[in-house]
């Protein structure tokens, strides 16, 4: 009788404590925890990640290979073709004017370790350690030391920040194509690395290899900043939208810095 | 206390490792040491040790974990409770074998108590995505056995705490 007293007060206690974090009441307490613990997190992932980071490298050379000689391939399509060498010429530009935004758009970036990851099928996101306390908000843009569009910041407390990576099945961005200055469609993630470029008016001729940026149409994520290259383009003319197959210009699962570009207005006042 | 102490240190660098070496290593070293280790403590030390340890663990994985929200900390004090009772009650030899049963029960607890809380958390709209594994779960117990196993003949080896003291027992004509 008493065993199952003591049962009902456990299960009790537990209920009570999930609902005490689903109301956020933990939220205070939490928050004091991770200023504590953080120094260390950021020790041990200064220590330890990069190390982690190349055996897992070691680990895929053979699909690095493989990646190689496809890579190869395409840069001798590429040599072979004036039409293309046009489209490497609008990237150059759009290199151009991303090298430029940092000082014409009203955007300067934090930058921040990666201190944490959860890749998988079905999620793709990156904890760093930069939060409310840098003036970070939801929705903004995070980009590597290169300037090449990863995600965007998808939840946030006061040290620390999710970043929902583009090939995160929940993640979508509005997209278009390196030198042509029009939304073209919106970029989804598929999970395991890919992204799709969907909703793309079949009046629009795609082509494989073209690069795909950022629109610029959404708040907080300025435009030219470049995502990957389309690899496939799928559908029939007679289809209202088009399906284009993305390969991100970098993996998100390897970086280890990033930057968030945040607009000048939110920045600390001096 | 002393051995609470060294529990605690233990599991602020399990939980580390969880956080910050784990997710970069590929799938197939998927080694979680944080239930393997508990597992450990529970058979060869007693349950407060275990709290110690795996408790200070699961506090960095609520900080700091990139996955969603899967309330660890809570997890973990329920899975040991159950684990101990199993350990008390129906495991009680204290032998490599038990230690394997039991690693699979805090296994198939930890997995289904993470899918059962990560989904309520969905639904109630506290997480952006729905709860997935950190490896496939077969890779994980397979991790979880083998540091087990030789976590068990190691403890074994090194403190004798497992071998039999077995006298014989006079016979007759001894006496």
């Amino acid at each position: 009788m008493l065993n199952t007293h003591r049962w009902f007060f456990v299960i009790g206690v537990v209920i009570a404590a999930l609902l005490m974090l689903l109301g956020g009441l933990f939220r205070p307490f939490s928050n004091l925890l991770q200023r504590a613990a953080l120094p260390l997190v950021r020790l041990a992932s200064a220590a330890f990640t990069p190390a982690a980071n190349s055996i897992s490298e070691l680990s895929s050379q053979k699909k690095k290979e493989a990646d190689l000689t496809d890579l190869e391939k395409r840069i001798s399509s590429l040599a072979l073709d004036y039409t293309k060498l046009q489209s490497l010429e609008e990237e150059n530009a759009s290199l151009r004017a991303q090298a430029k935004f940092l000082k014409t758009t009203g955007y300067d970036s934090v930058g921040a370790r990666v201190i944490s990851r959860k890749i998988d099928d079905q999620h793709a996101t990156l904890l760093i350690d930069r939060g409310l306390n840098d003036t970070l908000e939801i929705g903004e843009a995070v980009v590597t030391d290169n300037g090449i569009y990863i995600g965007k910041i998808s939840a946030i407390q006061e040290r620390i920040a999710t970043v929902l990576l583009t090939s995160d099945p929940s993640s979508r961005v509005a997209a278009a194509i390196a030198g042509q200055n029009k939304l073209i469609g919106v970029l989804e993630g598929r999970g395991t690395g890919a992204t799709v470029l969907t909703f793309i008016p079949s009046s629009e001729n795609l082509k494989r290899d073209q690069i795909v940026v950022t629109s610029g149409t959404e708040q907080k994520i300025p435009g030219h900043l470049p995502i990957g290259i389309i690899n496939d383009v799928q559908g029939k003319p007679t289809d209202p939208f088009l399906n284009a197959a993305v390969e991100p210009l970098l993996s998100g699962d390897r970086v280890l810095f990033v930057s968030v570009l945040r607009p000048t207005v939110l920045g600390p006042s001096l | 206390m002393r051995q609470t102490i060294l529990a605690i240190i233990l599991g602020i660098l399990a939980g580390l490792w969880e956080i910050t070496v784990q997710p970069f290593l590929p799938a197939r070293l998927a080694i979680c040491p944080i239930l393997p280790i508990t597992i450990l403590y529970l058979v060869s030390q007693n349950a407060k040790n275990a709290y110690a340890f795996a408790l200070s663990g699961a506090v960095f994985l609520d900080l700091f974990s990139a996955r969603p929200f899967d309330a660890a900390l809570l997890r973990y004090a329920v899975i040991i409770a159950l684990l101990n009772f199993i350990a008390s009650r129906l495991l009680t030899n204290r032998s490599l074998y038990a230690a394997l049963g039991l690693t699979i029960a805090g296994r198939i607890l930890e997995q289904a108590s993470g899918w059962i809380i990560g989904t309520l958390f969905y639904w109630f709209g506290k997480s952006s995505a729905p709860w997935a594994a950190s490896a496939p779960f077969g890779w994980l117990l397979l991790c979880d056995v083998v540091f087990v196993s030789i976590g068990f003949v190691l403890l074994a080896r090194a403190s004798r705490q497992f071998h039999q003291s077995i006298s014989p027992a006079p016979h007759s004509w001894e006496t």
